[in-house]
This record gives C-alpha cells, structure tokens and sequence, in this order.
C-alpha cells in the first residue's frame, strides 16, 4: 500500500511538469469540446489527434489522448441536460432526468452535479487503478503465448457478449477482423498475405483509418439518413450550486456507481454505454422514490455520469496490465501507442514506469480541470450547439479526411477510411457490432502470434493449449460463454440487457 | 507451419458462420427492413474521395472548396450562398492551418498556375 502511494507521488511528480500539465489541458478541452458537439465521438478525434501526438513522445501522448476520452465523457454530459440529446453515446441515460431538470429551470445544478460525480468518480478510480494494475499485471507476467492466445480469445468473447444484436454476427464480425489483420507481409516469413498484389496493402492495414471510418464516417452517415433535426437548447442556466438535498440524495449513488462503473470498465466491450445505463437501472431500483425517476431526479443525473467516467478510465487497466484493448477508444490508444515503439501489456509498468504513473496521477490533475474549466464554458459550448448538423458535418469530414492523410502522408488510408466508413454504415444497418471487430483487428497480430509460438513450442501440437492449465481454464471459460450465448433464455436477457446501448 | 495456417483457418471458421447467419435469416420470423438513403452516402464518399485524387493537382484551397460544395449535396435543401461562404470559409482556415502552420506535404494553389 505504501508503495503504491509512494509510485503516486512520483506519478504526479511527472504528471505536473509543465508540458505533461499543458498536454492534459489539450487533451481535456479537446475532449470536452468533442463530447459537447453531437456526431463526432473521441475515437475520431483521437484518430486525428495521433499524428500530432507523435512529437510528444509516449507519455505526453497518452496523457493528452486519455484526456480526450474521460473529457469527452464529461462534455457529452452538458449536451444531454441542455438539449436532450446525448453529446456522447454514453450520456444517452443522463438525458432522462438532465433534460428534466433543465426544463424545471435547474440546468445549473443538473450541469454541477454531473460534473462533482464525474470528479468523485475519477479519483476514486485512479486509485482503483494504482492499487489494482500492478498485481494483475504480475500475474499476466507469467503467461507464456498458449495462456496469452486463450487470454485474447477470452477478451474477443466478452466483447462479444457485452455487444448488442445478433451474436453470430458479432462472432463473424469478430472473425472477420481478425481475417482482415492478416493483410500484408506475415512478419515470420516475410511472404506477401492478401495484398491482391497491390502495393499500398504490402504494410496492411492500419488501425486509424478503419477506426475513424467505422466510428467516425458511419456516425455522419446515420445522421445524414435522418436530417432535420435542429437543435432547441432548454433552459437558461443561471444558479450552478446544487442545494443540500442534492448532495443528501446522491453521495450514495455516486459511490455505487463509480464502484460499478470501473468492474464494468474492466470487460472488453462493456464501457461506458453501459456502465452508465446499469447504474440507473441500479439506483431507480434502489430508490425509495422510483417514481421520480425519468421526472428529474437528480439521481438519475449522478449515478450514470459517475459511471461512465469510472467506466472510461478503469478501461485502461486490461490495456497495460494484459496488453488487451477493451473498447475501440482504447484500441487506437493502443495503436498510437505501438507507433511510438511501446507494446502495452505487462511489462510496461516496469520498463516505463514514468509512462504508467505519470498515465494514472494525470487522470487526478486531468478531472480536476475538468470541473475548472468546463463550468465557467457552459456559455460558449451553448453557443457551439446553435450550429446545425448541415454546416458542421462538412467541416467533420475535412478534419478526418485531412487527418486521415497526416498519419503518414498517404492518400490511399483516406480510401481505406471512406470504405471503411461504408462498412461501418451497414454494419449499424444490419444490427451488427463493430466494436468485436475492430477489437479482433488490433488484437489479430498478436493471437496469431501467440498462436504460432505455442504451436512451435509443443513442436505443433494444438493440445498444448488444453493441457496448460491457466490456458486450459480460459479456453474453458470461452467454452462456456459460447455455449451460454446459444441458450435461448440467456439470449433473450442479453438482448432486453443490452438493448440501450 | 506456413504462412497461410493462421488465415485460412479463420477463412473457414468465416465460411461456417456465414452459413449459418444465412441460414437463420431463413427460419427467423419477421422482417427487418433495411432504410438506406443511397444520396448522402454517396455524395460523402465521392466528396472524400475527391480530395484524395485532387488535393496533390489542385491545391489545398479549391480542393477543399470543392469537398463542401460536393458535400452539400448530401444534405437536402439547397442554401447556395450559405454552401459558398461555408465553402471559402472552410477552404482558407483548413489550408492555413494544415498546410502553412502544420506543414501538411500539399500545394496551397493549383498545379497549373505556375507552381
């Protein structure tokens, strides 16, 4: 315990040097701003982000990039109390009561609250991170490539699992991914692998330009199916400070809910959609006045921000404990990442030290700018809102059609992401998931990987996976899974489950 | 062990999962319809695409100029003069600050006119 406060120290000591402190406040504005503006989501900002990121060096860069991500979660916020609708897909739940509150003329406190839960949440999940990595990290440590390619499918499978719609085509998505890693020169023979002899898929595919068109184009293409929808801002907010009955009533949710929110944070796929919709779900459950519940009850307000912004932090441990992204924000981190030479996993609490502390003691400084900043810019995100969706999607697609092409000055990743970004559209068409898929792409490398290395340890047999015993109890695990996602009944909860996200 | 295990095993795997959601569109009640307007999609595309093929020939500016006029399209209802500022507003700022501040590898102005 000791040292882990005594690693904390050390971490902000890094986390306040000026540039770590100036690229955080980038990093947060920028998040909050995204979070804010409906339509563009922090996977293409991040995207967009990276190429400037690269000059930063490694800690700098993730500093600035998870700042983007818990910000965008404490912007989206602000969209949904003013104007009901989710800036962020996570604060979907925090329009029931917010906008409720906002039009009985208290947008002020709903707008405090959510910002004092989403701080609590953060702290209590920083440290939630410094005392809980570390040991899984240890243990991760000992994994040889048979536990690691169980562990993988493991973490493709609750991906699977937590996504909604059908789960054959979420497994196909998934595969398909996978499939689509393989493009390019295999690494261990150097042999050319689906390139269709063209020379630009020689390197494969990157991460970003399928990122940003799955998550990215697709979002602006949805919304352009169903234009017309204006923007009608709710409330003028004048008095901020919450009464005393607000506090009174929602300390404990908040609790609840950050604790929820960074287990939930932890499973690949699972995020803070949902993490935020559970925690509503929980305190309408646990209230004494249920009824109040979708009339502005501040309750509604706290648990599900507090639960999203745990949701989004917690989901960098699987990321630098186990090397294993958890949702399609992580995914590019891990990307950007890997640019810079870091492969996250295990070892990179001990080889980078100053990367990982200096990550976790800047999420304290990161949300305690976040409540500084963002109340006194209440007035100008109003302001931004008033631009409607016709004028501001063009200048969306600039930015990622220009950032798309920075990544390395290469026309042919802005193809990638146009196509890519029709891909994503009927995948939202046909209810099937991208996050299995864009998961399975980043992780496709390395099951293959790991996979071959087993192999060529057990002199090629394919038992070595069943007869270790920590890869045996994962496969067995996806064994399970895959078996409960067949069951009819288990199958119609999940579907009633996951049904909001 | 080659260089093409690890791929046609998923090959396969794909093959088999595609046969069974196949299959099950066939037994399962009901209809999902799909709600494609082909219009935006297009135009999204086609304009994206345009500044891959232009931006090296016609500069950062009218390229640009070009993706918001093409984009436009994609929205219903025509406000032409609204497109146009727009379109000369997003033109100046986005090539000011990708190709003079941030240094982006393409021409400000056409080819052809001298450059």
């Amino acid at each position: 315990v000791q040292d882990t406060f005594i690693n904390l120290v050390y971490g902000l000591s890094i986390a306040t040097q000026p540039q770590n402190l100036f690229y955080c406040l980038i990093g947060v504005l920028a998040g909050s701003l995204i979070g804010v503006l409906p339509g563009l989501g922090p996977v293409p900002t991040i995207a967009l982000l990276l190429p400037i990121t690269y000059s930063l060096g490694p800690t700098g860069a993730i500093i600035m990039l998870a700042g983007i991500y818990y910000g965008a979660q404490y912007g989206g916020s602000t969209t949904a109390i003013l104007v009901n609708m989710p800036g962020e897909n996570a604060s979907i739940v925090t329009c029931i009561d917010g906008h409720k509150m906002a039009m009985q003329g208290r947008a002020g406190p709903a707008l405090a609250v959510a910002a004092l839960s989403s701080l609590f949440a953060g702290i209590v999940t920083t440290f939630f991170i410094a005392f809980f990595a570390p040991p899984l990290a240890n243990v991760a440590l000992l994994f040889g490539p048979a536990e690691y390619f169980s562990l993988m499918l493991v973490g493709l499978i609750i991906a699977v699992v937590m996504s909604s719609g059908s789960f054959l085509k979420a497994i196909a998505a998934m595969v398909a991914g996978m499939l689509l890693a393989c493009v390019g020169t295999d690494v261990q023979s150097g042999v050319p692998r689906m390139t269709l002899g063209s020379l630009d898929l020689l390197d494969g595919l990157d991460i970003v330009p399928i990122a940003m068109g799955m998550f990215g184009i697709k979002e602006i293409l949805t919304n352009l199916q169903s234009p017309g929808k204006e923007v009608g801002i709710q409330g003028r907010v004048r008095n901020l400070w919450p009464s005393r009955e607000d506090f009174r009533r929602s300390w404990k949710p908040v609790i609840r809910a950050s604790l929820n929110g960074a287990a939930l944070g932890l499973l690949p796929g699972g995020g803070t959609t949902l993490a935020a919709f559970s925690s509503y779900v929980l305190e309408k459950k646990l209230s004494k006045h249920p009824e109040e519940f979708g009339n502005g009850a501040v309750e509604g307000v706290a648990a599900p921000e507090a639960a999203n912004n745990a949701a989004a932090q917690a989901s960098f441990i699987p990321l630098l404990t186990l090397g294993i992204p958890t949702n399609a924000v992580i995914a590019v981190m891990a990307g950007g990442l890997m640019i810079q030479g870091i492969f996250p996993g295990p070892t990179i609490i001990t080889d980078h030290p100053d990367l990982f502390w200096g990550l976790i003691a800047s999420m304290l400084v990161g949300n305690l700018m976040l409540v500084v900043i963002n109340l006194p810019l209440i007035g100008v995100w109003v302001q931004l809102l008033k631009i409607p969706f016709r004028l501001f999607f063009p200048m969306i697609l600039i930015l990622c059609t220009i950032g798309v092409y920075s990544l390395n000055f290469d026309m042919f990743n802005i193809y990638v992401m146009v196509f890519f970004g029709i891909v994503g559209y009927y995948f939202n068409a046909l209810r099937c998931e991208a996050v299995p898929f864009l998961l399975a792409f980043l992780l496709g490398p390395m099951i293959e990987e790991n996979f071959r290395r087993a192999l060529v340890m057990s002199y090629g047999s394919p038992m070595t996976f069943f007869t270790e015993p920590i890869s045996a109890s994962l496969l067995a695990f996806v064994a399970v899974m895959l078996a409960m996602l067949m069951l009819p009944k288990i199958r119609k909860t999940r579907e009633v489950a996951l049904k909001e996200d | 062990m080659g260089a093409a295990y690890f791929p046609r095993m998923l090959a396969v795997i794909m093959l088999l999962l595609g046969a069974a959601i196949v299959f099950r569109s066939f037994v399962t009640e009901g209809q999902h319809q799909l709600h494609i307007r082909p219009l935006p999609v297009i135009f999204v595309v086609v304009g994206t695409v345009f500044f891959g093929l232009a931006a090296a020939r016609l500069g950062g500016l009218l390229t640009i100029f070009g993706m918001v006029v093409i984009y436009s399209f994609a929205y219903p209802g025509r406000r032409i003069r609204e497109t146009l500022f727009l379109a000369i507003g997003s033109a100046i700022c986005a090539s000011v600050l990708f190709i003079e501040v941030l240094g982006l590898p393409l021409p400000m102005w056409p080819r052809f006119w001298g450059g």
